[in-house]
């Protein structure tokens, strides 16, 4: 009876551990909200992942496989991939119960790394500088970069940062003007629509086009 | 071709541009429900209510693109030394430079406009009639040395004037466009200074040349990029329209884009962590 009061204290005392844990994050998620990046943060983060790239990018001992898994992890480490992925299903996200939002999310990292997977071997040579940084009045930064390819004329690419739960993550990516988070939410709309509204139907054609672009993983 | 039969052409390009928009009402994409707040925004935001009719010139596009354009495209590109390709872009950019000028000054950029007079000069007399783009005076170690090509239409200055850019529209040969940008390139014709140097019986034929030489050069730079945007897309329509306003609107704005390009993004990484519990069950 004792031992069991004792064990009984203590998985409460653990309960409560585990229990107020997510609560202090998110208590820490309402004072992180809104911290504004540091100059030079975001320039730090955006070098290191290019940096990064380019290395994964030329080095030919790799295979294709363990670049993949590589980019996968760059691309966790340095996108807001969630935001980015709830961004581009628009509307449609309220609308999804959990099971679906899981598999939305998993299906939408997999089509940005085949995405990218599938170029890897168009690589050759490019490097990057990085131009100016900004930082507007919510405290996000801009950083301008141009790609500089072999061949051909330098690309301007412009990265959006943020800072959100402790981390500096890239929100979107602009190229030439573009920005690719809205681009993908456009072509997820009319996709859904077509599909006539029904998400399950959208996400199948997620899957089959994750498949199309790199059938090799 | 005198003058008179090139006002017959621009009403020939107006009257077109009418029977483009008459049918196109006949085949209009269906409105969502009113009190579907959100489908109509998303209805609002594509801008296109022709839907139909377009993705029928869209599907026909792409089919002359794969057995004429593309083809083409590609001999030139495998033909041709990057140095040739390279002076017969530069020609072109110099023979358009005198008509981005005027555009420049209708917009009310002297900086701009004088970029375009001194591009234009420096390239007829230093750079052989264009063959060379001296003025850019590419350089990879100083990429930012020399004044490089930029790019106007009337479509750009009508947007810069306040013009709307009307329903989207995809025009048959020409591509992704709007009620706006269409209009500007029928009467860009008249806004051209060459097309007025020019003698009167070659007018059209220089002016047709010159926009296929284009049409042949930037798609012969965007081979693999057009590929890499019809592999990855799901709705390859859809994207097209989105990259197109996109573009134009960087355009419009000489590069300078809106402060917050995704005013809704914030709102959205706002929002309560249901996505962080989501994802962290996930794993």
């Amino acid at each position: 009876m004792r031992r069991r009061g004792f064990l009984g204290l203590f998985a409460l005392g653990l309960g409560v551990i585990f229990m107020t844990l997510p609560m202090a994050g998110s208590l820490a998620v309402a004072q992180s909200q809104d911290r504004p990046l540091r100059p030079g943060e975001a320039t730090a983060l955006v070098k290191e992942l290019g940096d990064a790239a380019v290395g994964m990018l030329s080095n030919k001992q790799l295979t294709a496989q363990e670049k993949t898994r590589r980019f996968r992890h760059l691309l966790n480490q340095s996108f807001a991939l969630k935001g980015i992925a709830q961004f581009a299903l628009g509307r449609y996200w309220r609308q999804a119960d959990l099971p679906q939002r899981r598999r939305y999310l998993s299906l939408f990292e997999d089509y940005i790394v085949n995405s990218y997977a599938a170029r890897f071997g168009n690589y050759s040579g490019e490097s990057f500088d990085v131009l100016e940084e900004r930082i507007d009045k919510r405290g996000w930064a801009t950083v301008n970069t141009r790609i500089q390819r072999p061949s051909g004329q330098p690309v301007e690419v412009i990265w959006h940062l943020r800072e959100r739960l402790g981390a500096v993550r890239i929100v979107d990516v602009m190229v030439e003007g573009i920005s690719m988070s809205l681009t993908q939410r456009s072509d997820f709309a009319a996709a859904i629509r077509t599909a006539g509204g029904n998400l399950d139907a959208f996400l199948n054609a997620l899957e089959a086009k994750v498949q199309r672009i790199y059938p090799a993983s | 071709m005198t003058l008179r039969n090139s006002a017959k052409m621009a009403g020939a390009r107006i009257a077109f541009a009418a029977t483009f928009a008459l049918v196109a009402l006949s085949g209009c994409a269906t409105q969502p429900p009113a009190d579907d707040k959100e489908a109509v925004a998303a209805f609002n935001e594509a801008n296109d209510p022709f839907e139909p009719l377009n993705r029928y010139f869209f599907e026909i596009n792409r089919a002359l693109d794969q057995i004429l354009l593309r083809p083409v495209a590609e001999i030139y590109r495998g033909t041709l030394p990057e140095g040739v390709r390279s002076s017969v872009r530069s020609v072109i950019n110099n023979l358009e430079t005198p008509g981005i000028f005027v555009q420049d000054v209708l917009q009310g950029e002297p900086e701009r406009a004088s970029e375009s007079f001194g591009r234009f000069l420096t390239n007829s007399f230093f750079g052989v009639g264009g063959l060379n783009d001296v003025a850019a005076g590419d350089n990879p170690e100083n990429p930012d040395a020399g004044i490089p090509f930029h790019n106007e239409d009337l479509g750009q200055t009508f947007a810069v004037w306040g013009a709307g850019p009307g329903p989207y529209l995809m025009l048959p040969l020409i591509g992704p466009s709007n009620v706006r940008d269409g209009l500007g390139r029928a009467l860009n014709f008249y806004t051209d200074p060459v097309n007025y140097v020019v003698p009167n019986e070659h007018r059209t034929g220089f002016s047709l040349a010159r926009t296929a030489v284009r049409g042949l050069d930037t798609r012969s730079r965007n081979i693999e990029t057009f590929d890499e945007i019809e592999r990855g897309a799901i709705d390859f329509y859809a994207t097209v329209r989105s990259l197109y306003r996109q573009y134009r609107a960087s355009e419009i704005g000489n590069g300078r884009g809106p402060e917050n390009p995704l005013p809704e993004m914030s709102e959205v990484l706002l929002e309560n962590n249901e996505a962080e519990r989501v994802s962290s069950t996930n794993k």
